[in-house]
């Protein structure tokens, strides 16, 4: 996963979870661009902003039972 | 003699920490010299027969390193540790880790790790774990992290003695040597073991989350449960709210009754009586409403919807030029403003916390209430309470609809910052609130409003009755026969001021009385039933059984025709609505800002708006017959 940010950005993004290497499940979205619930790593659970997801590299991974 | 060891607690929020110090302290914590930002940073001695340390519960954080705003949780976190690593007691840093969520803790372990203070791990919701069929091997992660370990669940009996254990373990052997970097995933991949030991008693979190969240944050349902959610807790605070109107008027009957049977005593009889007990009896009226609402707010934040209230609003604030982090912010001004303007520090742009400072003031705060109450019982109690509870919430509407376009026309002005950063936020599995910790959260919040509001209150009541009380330039027009108390009242200084500001306030339909009244509140709005009480409670002194909402729609002016309509009390309720009516919150934006342009601007703008409010609603009242 990369992330096109400024770095001071990307480094709080990797503090809350969305690091390099990390599996992300979309849950839901909220209506009208609303922000993105995410489960990652299948643990931590994370609103994020729909613009800044824009910017989240990532590619898709075998079905996890989780 | 060596200093007694401090052991701090620091870790992720919704970890466990402060159920951890609970545990440990037996709530007898008191409050640090450290302030925090969202929470107060609390410390306790913990004595065992091993020995004593000071246990301190750090704010939670994601990070200890990196560029951290100094005023987020993340910056006095780090200036805490960084004071502890200088200074000259032994201490441990103990990280309170969620088992469910290893790998993202693991993180904060690193930088935690990096710092060199000896630390050692506590994993909690070892029981959630369990119940999602893993079981956490802390003798392995203990020994790849080079740390102790220690698993838990807050269920655990023997939770207090098996912590202290190993805290006092961990003190008398610290383990700092500098181990290498790790790889996260690799190392909970390596300690996580599949489990079947949970008995079926220990609840699925993370299913119960999932059940809850498909119908909390469904994409109809949710926005309904949501309103629904608001208005309840809104409906609470008026249902207290409305029998302290009751209280304030008939508190004040009362006090006026004994100021009159002790007519000797004279000036300071009506200072103490009037100005300080008025003052103080009007500050423990509006406790309850603070505590209620506090305690709504701790328990929705708790429980963990807060953050799905965020996730259904963050959209609606982005378009004010607001966001989601907005949103506590917003919500706790309708308690009180003050509190409010200090948790607009978990909003991380400064642009958009600068902008939720300054229209949070513009929330429908409980302070407002009674004079709501007051009003529409004087004008509108012939009303159905369908029209009565409609003008409420209308009221309530008004204050949040003016508070976004005023955040969407202070965005377009005032040029700070970029627009508002994209959300990031954490949304924790739902638990159930601690009582005790929502308890003591509802404590601290009583004993800030009467140390942050109530003083203030209490000099804005005291000024006022010297006001009222000291002779001014003119003797006004007081009605024939009237006694001697009243002509005095007529001639005060207040009174004075009332009526040179008449040509400004004519237009919205306010007389002098009101003005005074207007004037009263500029401290505070918590004293405007008081003060009406007491300039309309003086003229109908001899028949003091008759309420002040009836006195009010009785009131005449010199020329015997009624001073007030309904188009007045929906004048007076809409510069409620704008002005910031309140010392308190300037004084708190001024601490906030640190600067005293944004207290000025507050003041202005939202005295300016409030008159043009309230005349543009008089006029068309009264027009529309009112």
């Amino acid at each position: 996963m990369a992330l096109r940010l400024t770095p001071r950005e990307a480094a709080w993004l990797r503090a809350v979870g969305l690091a390099e290497g990390a599996s992300v499940t979309l849950l839901r979205r909220a209506p009208f661009s609303g922000p993105l619930h995410l489960r990652i790593d299948g643990g931590t659970e994370l609103a994020v902003d729909c613009t800044l997801a824009r910017a989240i590299d990532v590619s898709p991974t075998a079905p996890v039972s989780s | 003699m060596t200093a007694v060891p401090v052991v701090a607690l620091v870790g992720r929020p919704n970890a466990g920490k402060s159920t951890l110090f609970n545990a440990l302290t037996g709530g007898h914590a008191k409050v640090g010299n450290f302030p925090g930002v969202t929470v107060d940073v609390l410390e306790a001695v913990v004595t065992l027969d091993e020995g004593s340390f000071v246990c301190v519960d750090l704010p939670g954080v994601y990070t200890v390193e990196g560029e951290s705003d100094p005023e987020s949780d993340e910056g006095h976190a780090r200036r805490y540790l960084d004071r502890l690593r200088n200074g000259a007691a032994p201490t441990l840093i103990v990280q309170v880790l969620d088992s469910t969520q290893l790998v993202t803790s693991l993180g904060l372990t690193r930088e935690l790790r990096r710092r060199g203070t000896p630390l050692a791990v506590l994993a909690t919701q070892s029981d959630a774990l369990l119940a999602q069929g893993f079981s956490l091997d802390t003798q392995a992660l203990s020994q790849k992290l080079g740390v102790p370990v220690v698993g838990l669940s807050s269920r655990d009996a023997d939770l207090r003695e098996r912590v202290s254990k190993a805290l006092f373990e961990a003190l008398r052997n610290p383990a700092s040597a500098p181990v290498d970097d790790f790889d996260a995933r690799a190392i909970a991949h390596s300690v996580l073991r599949k489990s079947t030991e949970n008995e079926g008693s220990n609840v699925n979190s993370r299913h119960r989350t999932e059940r809850l969240d498909a119908v909390l944050l469904h994409p109809v349902l949710g926005p309904a449960l949501f309103f629904g959610v608001m208005t309840l807790l809104f409906a609470a605070v008026f249902f207290v709210a409305d029998p302290v109107t009751a209280l304030i008027d008939a508190f004040n009957r009362r006090l006026g009754t004994s100021v009159d049977s002790s007519l000797g005593g004279g000036w300071l009889s009506s200072l103490v009586v009037d100005g300080v007990l008025g003052g103080a009896g009007t500050v423990l009226a509006f406790l309850p409403q603070i505590v209620i609402l506090t305690v709504v707010l701790e328990l929705i934040d708790a429980s963990g919807y807060l953050a799905r209230g965020t996730f259904l609003v963050d959209r609606a604030l982005r378009f004010s030029g607001l966001g989601g982090r907005s949103f506590v912010p917003l919500l706790s001004a309708h308690a009180c403003a003050v509190p409010a303007i200090s948790a607009a520090r978990i909003i991380r742009d400064p642009g958009q916390r600068l902008r939720t400072i300054l229209v949070l003031p513009l929330m429908t705060c409980s302070a407002r209430i009674p004079t709501y109450g007051l009003f529409i019982a004087t004008f509108f109690a012939a009303q159905s309470v369908w029209v009565r509870a409609s003008l409420f919430v209308g009221l309530y509407g008004a204050g949040l609809f003016f508070g976004l376009v005023a955040s969407l026309v202070l965005e377009r002005t005032v040029k700070q910052g970029r627009t508002a950063p994209p959300l990031v936020l954490e949304m924790p599995p739902y638990r159930m609130p601690q009582a005790s910790v929502v308890a003591r959260a509802g404590a601290r919040a009583a004993q800030r409003f009467v140390r942050d509001v109530g003083s203030v209150i209490l000099v804005a009541a005291l000024v006022l009755w010297a006001l009222l009380s000291v002779p001014g330039p003119t003797p006004g027009t007081p009605p024939p026969g009237a006694s001697p108390r009243v002509v005095a009242m007529h001639g005060s200084v207040a009174a004075s001021l009332g009526r040179t500001l008449e040509p400004v306030t004519a237009p919205a339909g306010f007389d002098w009385r009101l003005n005074v009244g207007l004037l009263g509140s500029l401290g505070a709005r918590e004293l405007m039933v008081g003060t009406l009480g007491v300039i309309f409670g003086i003229e109908g002194a001899d028949d003091d059984v008759e309420p002040l909402a009836e006195r009010i729609r009785n009131a005449k002016g010199p020329d015997g025709r009624p001073s007030y309509s309904p188009a007045t009390a929906l004048a007076l309720m809409a510069f409620f609505v704008l002005a910031c009516q309140c010392m308190s919150t300037l004084a708190a934006v001024r601490r906030e800002t640190r600067s005293w342009r944004w207290p000025m601007v507050l003041f202005v703008y939202t005295y300016a708006a409030a008159w043009l409010l309230a005349v543009g609603v008089f006029q068309v009242a009264r027009a529309a017959g009112l």
